[in-house]
């Protein structure tokens, strides 16, 4: 038997209930959404961040590579400013193997029983240039390094058979470079030599986004033919001259003693400062919004110095 | 026998959650969502550290660099001012040992920060090669 023979009242929320419950409800999602909104702009801004100092590192590990085996003694720094620096950058090495007046052999590049005279990072081209050893006269006093310009390179067969087996290397192509000048009558067969290629770092103003980037490009060793720029980190603070507080990038150059030097021949150490800033403002807590700058100052030592 | 009509029950319309339900699911989820909050300042509290761990590093690279343009024999076995050099909020100790024969200087480089009222220390160090000291 039922109990109620008319139909069972409507379970439902009385029109107080729900008034309740969507003020409750709104107010809880106002908060819900603030700390939504906050959390998505400050992991917006520490990305951010994260990205700016990131920029700021990457100048201070390209730089020091080519700009710490550059010999400042030896004429390797080609032009120096606040704001670029010019140097010559190994691209090789190897022994003079046979020369003439003008010309130096090298030995092939993978001589039998493993032996190895000639190495390559990049092959030089014509007005790269070679950096020989010159002996000049007995003792150390008076040793030199001296840069000569390629003005033709040829391989052969024929030449360079000090560092050669004459019988299993006989078949193998030796690079024969000649130079704009006549060697130094001291330099002798056997002497080490190095090659070198022009490399610029300087900050640059983009033309397409206007924005300024530590820049690279390459020359040939005598400084001549460069390419084009081309951006190898940033963006950073705009340049300023002179000012390692606010110019995105600069140069500090000293000597062994630590004072400031013009002179190229005396730089013992390079001092680079790279400053740089969010492209907008970011917020990380407290509510303030502002650009964020942070900027890394580096000490580059040259390795061959006075 | 009826035993439906004998067993009390509730009234099946009224049933739902009390007010102190409500207000104590609303506190849960509040803590729950403050919880979410609170992630930002772990991450803003580990960039903090990061920053003072690359410039900690990036002092000192430089101190190794400046050293290593020093001359070896006027560089052996001396060290930082007693009370270390400050740059950047870090605080360096360094020291030169150079053993007599050896073709190499030692230099140790200590780095205190603080980090939150903590201080942190790091070591880092390097040997050069020299002319036989």
């Amino acid at each position: 038997m039922r109990s109620h023979l008319s139909p069972p009242r409507r379970a439902g929320f009385s029109l107080a209930e729900i008034m309740v419950a969507l003020v409750l409800l709104g107010i809880v999602a106002t908060g819900i959404m603030t700390v939504i909104m906050r959390q998505q702009q400050f992991y917006r801004s520490a990305t951010e961040v994260i990205d700016t100092r990131q920029q700021i590192r990457q100048a201070t590990a390209v730089v020091p590579v080519d700009v710490r085996g550059v010999s400042s003694v030896g004429g390797d720094i080609l032009n120096m400013s606040d704001s670029s620096l010019d140097v010559r950058g190994n691209i090789g090495s190897g022994v003079v193997c046979s020369h003439t007046a003008n010309s130096v052999t090298i030995p092939p590049l993978n001589l039998v029983n493993n032996r190895y005279f000639t190495t390559f990072l990049t092959r030089p081209k014509v007005n790269d240039v070679i950096i020989i050893l010159d002996d000049k006269a007995a003792g150390n006093a008076d040793d030199d390094w001296i840069p000569y310009t390629i003005s033709a390179i040829d391989s052969t067969l024929g030449g360079c058979v000090n560092f050669t087996d004459i019988a299993l290397d006989a078949t193998k192509y030796r690079y024969r470079y000649t130079f704009s000048t006549n060697l130094s009558t001291t330099i002798v067969d056997g002497a080490p030599l190095r090659m070198a290629r022009g490399v610029k770092y300087s900050i640059y103003k983009s033309a397409s986004d206007n924005l300024w980037w530590m820049g690279y490009r390459e020359c040939r060793g005598d400084g001549s033919g460069c390419a084009a720029v081309q951006p190898v980190s940033g963006p950073y603070r705009a340049y300023a001259a002179n000012d390692t507080v606010n110019s995105g990038v600069s140069f500090v150059y000293r000597d062994s003693t630590g004072a400031v030097t013009a002179s190229k021949i005396d730089v013992a150490r390079v001092e680079l400062f790279v400053h740089g800033e969010t492209q907008s403002p970011v917020a990380l807590g407290g509510g303030q919004i502002a650009l964020y700058r942070d900027y890394v100052k580096v000490t580059i030592a040259i390795r061959n110095r006075q | 026998m009826n035993i439906m009509s004998n067993v009390p029950r509730r009234d099946a319309s009224r049933d739902g959650f009390t007010i102190v339900e409500v207000v104590v699911a609303i506190v849960i989820l509040s803590i729950g969502i403050l919880g979410l909050a609170a992630t930002a300042g772990v991450v803003v509290r580990q960039m903090t550290g990061a920053v003072h761990q690359s410039v900690a590093a990036t002092v000192a690279y430089s101190r190794m660099e400046k050293i290593r343009t020093g001359n070896c024999v006027a560089m052996k076995d001396s060290s930082s001012p007693a009370a270390g050099v400050t740059t950047r909020n870090v605080t360096e100790h360094w020291g030169i040992v150079g053993t007599a024969g050896s073709h190499a200087l030692l230099v140790y480089d200590t780095i205190s920060y603080m980090v939150r009222g903590k201080k942190k220390t790091q070591l880092y160090y390097s040997e050069y090669p020299c002319d036989p000291i």
